[in-house]
């Protein structure tokens, strides 16, 4: 009765014993695929963040009459697209290029505008470098873009 | 026992290393998978959208380009417009890679192979219809650009794959556009035109008995050069003109010269001109025989003024289509009709000073030289022209035009009457001079656009400066008969300020009359883009508070501010630079429009 209860309990506590391994085993595997899962997405959503941010601003400062007007238009289009996560702020890169060719293209050419924009977006591990020229640094991801719009309204 | 023992123990360690076993192969096998796949989805998924960024780039400078083409020549514009937007695309970045060496594609199935290799595919639709036109087509108003880039992938190099196609369409065009142009045809368009005041008069003791041309003086010096320099007129410049109507007594302001004829009526005395009043035509000058006519000796006065029709400051000569203008006796002869004929060139006397033979067709060729003659008249017709032309070109536009003085015609035939060579002394032909009202039409097909430019040459420089009035009117003519979903834009071209007479809306104070329609262009959302043309430094001041486009205080500020929507000014100091001002309000009217799934725009 003895042996029989003391087997009965070491067999229980086998059985519990490989559930808390499994469990901790899965626990560590699924943590480690959840925080890959988190650092994908959020590389991803950087990179699109930086890229809209970018375009935006390219967009609005193509508007502008002159550089001053076109970099507040970027300025202005990059705060909106401020928040508050683990995604930064898109900040402007200077100096924007405002191209007019003195008010006077040629036939082939068109005024232009071009500016950059860069995003870091905050990460706990080191990642891997994608997304073009993204840097990592004190555990940051760096996301830069540039684009070139036509300036369509001419001083 | 054994077994009530064993089996438990059996199941849960089979069961947990085959839980274990699956996890480890999800997770190290099938969640990279997943994840790399993911990864590289989203990064074509972000090259696709850069790459259709830098076609919307592209397609917009295209469009910009082509609204800006100082060229109606519709193959070169178009040419132009793609070299351009290759540009603009070749700066643009793809996962962080310059597109420096995109190309252009034969066709639309003509995309990138090669890895890393972009190609662009430039087609023009036809508004309307939607259908694809030939870049010589002047109906090819629509840009579409198809961009094609063969992307590199991150890992797909591990299975084999290492690179995939993307692609983009984007579209532009410049909307559908009713522009109204309000076009100052005051007396002062033609301040720059290069004119001689001439006394005609019988001199018998030249050559036995002939007729003699002095240019006079005034108190500006010698009578001949341009008119803004012989009359140096106030701000708002001379409402002398060069060909009719002539309005020759204003002259007076600021020259103090006197037309001949103003002062015989004056003093109830026979004219030199002519002795019998007008038709002046194979007459001989006033005082032949001598004695009859009082000849102003010691006066600023004049009988004739004619264009230099060959450009220069002092008359030269000039032949035109076959009729000959050797001297300036030759100019003043034609301009009065008296080589039309034998008969007139000897009942005028004019045989006796002129040396070419009379035919028929003197004096229109002498007005045609003349008409080409006035400045800025001329420079502002074609500049007004080729926007019209530039829009016709790139986009679906309706036309409408408003010529004004101090008044606004009712229609397209609208003239206003006056004497052809004087108002104050009722001297010279009185007849209808054009006032052209081509009033916007919303029919499908209606652009106007070869009613406007007709219109626009025909336009003689008469009268004062109504801004007011004509913008009023365009409104109006806006309001009433635009098209739903046009962007709809006045263009307003003066040379002055708003003087009186003046109204509708204030008949006292030009300034508000001008600012009041401002408003009501606002309150109907329509945009005014206004060009000034200061021929004289002192005009700017005050232009650039009537029209600028800073200042929106209705009370206080200028036109385009005050009605907005974007309406711009251009201040003009040298008529020569009116097309490239024009060119500029066409571009400032493009927009970007968005692709449609159903390939409508």
């Amino acid at each position: 009765m003895y042996k029989q209860t003391s087997k009965i309990s070491r067999s229980a506590r086998n059985k519990s014993g490989s559930l808390l391994v499994e469990l901790s085993c899965c626990s560590f595997m699924m943590l480690v695929f959840v925080i890959l899962a988190v650092h994908l997405s959020a590389i991803i959503f950087g990179a699109y963040k930086n890229d809209i941010a970018c375009r935006d601003a390219a967009r609005a400062a193509a508007q502008g009459e002159d550089l001053s007007q076109a970099t507040k238009l970027a300025q202005v289009v990059l705060k909106g697209h401020e928040t508050v996560s683990f995604v930064g702020k898109p900040v402007l890169k200077s100096p924007i290029i405002y191209q007019t060719y003195n008010g006077a293209p040629g036939p082939q050419s068109s005024p232009y505008v071009e500016l950059s924009t860069s995003t870091e977006v905050t990460l706990p591990f080191q990642p891997l470098t994608f997304f073009g020229n993204a840097q990592f640094k004190d555990g940051k991801l760096k996301f830069s873009n540039t684009y070139t719009f036509p300036i369509v309204r001419l001083k | 026992m054994n077994t009530f023992s064993m089996a438990p123990k059996q199941t849960r360690s089979n069961q947990g290393q085959g839980v274990i076993a699956l996890v480890a192969i999800v997770g190290f096998f099938f969640m990279p998978l997943i994840a790399v796949f993911t990864f590289e989805i989203a990064r074509l998924y972000l090259a696709k959208q850069e790459l259709q960024n830098a076609c919307d780039a592209a397609s917009l400078a295209a469009v910009a380009t082509l609204a800006s083409s100082d060229n109606s020549d519709t193959t070169t514009a178009h040419k132009n417009s793609i070299q351009a937007a290759l540009k603009i695309l070749q700066r643009n970045f793809v996962l962080g890679n310059k597109l420096t060496s995109a190309q252009l594609a034969s066709s639309r199935d003509d995309q990138a192979q090669n890895i890393g290799e972009t190609k662009a595919f430039f087609e023009f639709l036809n508004p309307v219809t939607h259908a694809v036109e030939d870049i010589s087509s002047p109906n090819a108003k629509i840009v579409r650009v198809y961009g094609s880039l063969m992307g590199t992938l991150a890992f797909g190099q591990f299975v084999g794959i290492k690179s995939l196609a993307v692609n983009a369409i984007a579209t532009g065009a410049v909307p559908r556009f009713d522009v109204a142009l309000c076009f100052d045809i005051s007396g002062s368009m033609d301040d720059q035109t290069p004119i001689s005041c001439v006394r005609r008069k019988w001199d018998p003791t030249l050559n036995g008995g002939s007729i003699s041309y002095e240019v006079i003086s005034g108190n500006n010096g010698v009578a001949n050069g341009k008119l803004f320099d012989v009359i140096k007129p106030d701000a708002t410049g001379s409402s002398l003109n060069g060909v009719p109507p002539q309005l020759l007594t204003e002259s007076y302001w600021n020259g103090k010269m006197y037309f001949t004829e103003y002062l015989a009526k004056i003093y109830g005395v026979p004219g030199l001109r002519s002795l019998n009043g007008y038709p002046d035509a194979g007459q001989p000058p006033g005082n032949y025989p001598p004695g009859t006519a009082y000849t102003w000796d010691g006066y600023q006065a004049f009988t004739d003024m004619v264009v230099n029709i060959d450009g220069n400051p002092t008359f030269n000569a000039f032949d035109y289509q076959g009729y000959s203008f050797p001297n300036l006796n030759t100019l003043i002869e034609a301009a009065r009709g008296n080589l039309e004929n034998d008969a007139v060139y000897k009942s005028s006397k004019a045989n006796t000073s002129v040396t070419v033979n009379p035919k028929a067709g003197y004096q229109k060729a002498y007005l045609d030289a003349a008409a080409n003659r006035l400045q800025p008249m001329n420079d502002a017709k074609n500049a007004l022209v080729t926007f019209n032309d530039i829009l016709n070109t790139d986009a679906d536009t309706h036309f409408g035009l408003v010529s004004f003085d101090s008044a606004v015609g009712a229609d397209q035939n609208s003239t206003e009457t006056w004497y052809s060579v004087d108002e104050s002394s009722s001297y010279g032909q009185k007849k209808g001079f054009p006032l052209p009202h081509v009033k916007i039409d919303n029919a499908v097909n209606a652009s106007n656009f070869d009613q406007v430019n007709k219109s626009i040459k025909s336009c003689v420089a008469m009268g004062s400066t109504n801004i007011g009035g004509a913008i009023h009117e365009a409104v109006q003519d806006i309001k009433n008969k635009s098209r739903l979903g046009s962007v709809k834009a006045i263009v307003l071209f003066t040379d002055g300020e708003p003087t009186l007479p003046c109204g509708p809306l204030d008949t006292s104070d030009p300034l508000r009359n001008a600012r009041l329609a401002a408003v009501e262009a606002r309150d109907a959302g329509i945009a005014v883009y206004t060009v000034g043309l200061a021929q004289n430094p002192a005009i700017i001041p005050q232009q650039v508070a009537i029209l600028n486009d800073k200042n929106s205080d209705p009370s206080t500020g200028g036109i385009a501010a005050i009605a907005g929507h974007g309406g711009t000014f251009t201040e003009v100091t040298n008529s020569a630079d009116l097309r490239t001002a024009f060119a500029k309000i066409a571009r400032n009217l493009v927009r970007l429009i968005a692709h449609e799934a159903n390939g409508d725009v």
